[in-house]
């Protein structure tokens, strides 16, 4: 009894460490997907904050 | 780590560190004030940090852009340097390919008065083509 408890307990800690590394690789491919230029269209009237803002302050920035 | 994400994540926590945020103020957009380096608290939303950072990032002659887009049906700015995303609501800099959630609408110039365009490709879009890359 003692040691097929044992070996279902091996079995379930491999099962754990596997999901475990399989999340971790995950999580490291996620991180390196690299960024990718934004495709531009027509152009567009600015946000209404932004045209206000350029109207009343001459160090508006954007 | 490349030298330019490294350096955004330092303009990044550094606005964040004296950034107090402030309820969506409507769409008032106010520059930091005049002299502004980063050691200045603000008390602003999602714009106000942009334009801060966006302060910091013509110090050092990083050219970035604002976008306007959607985030669970409300509007939000962040800034833009070659993909990587300066944003209040993110603790770093995170690639544009890793925010299905945001909705892209519209970017400004690089420069103050520069025109606006539409984005056209979608966040769904960003990742399939980071994913081929």
């Amino acid at each position: 009894m003692k040691t097929l408890n044992r070996r279902r307990f091996l079995a379930n800690l491999g099962i754990a460490l596997s999901a475990a590394s399989l999340s971790t690789l995950g999580l490291t491919a996620c991180s390196n997907i690299p960024p990718q230029p934004f495709h531009l269209g027509k152009v567009v009237k600015p946000p209404l904050g932004c045209q206000e803002l350029l109207a009343r302050d001459q160090r508006g920035d954007c | 780590m490349g030298a330019l994400k490294k350096e955004l994540q330092y303009i990044h926590h550094t606005v964040s560190k004296h950034f107090v945020q402030a309820n969506d103020a409507g769409e008032s957009w106010d520059m930091p004030p005049e002299g502004y380096n980063g050691r200045q608290w603000l008390r602003d939303d999602c714009d106000g940090f942009c334009l801060a950072c966006r302060v910091l990032l013509r110090d050092r002659g990083i050219p970035s852009r604002l976008v306007y887009c959607e985030l669970e049906r409300s509007g939000h700015l962040v800034v833009e340097v070659q993909g990587w995303i300066l944003d209040l609501r993110q603790s770093g800099v995170v690639a544009n390919t890793l925010l299905p959630n945001y909705r892209w609408l519209r970017i400004s110039g690089y420069e103050a008065g520069e025109p606006w365009r539409e984005i056209v490709n979608s966040g769904a879009t960003l990742q399939v083509a980071a994913l081929d890359h």
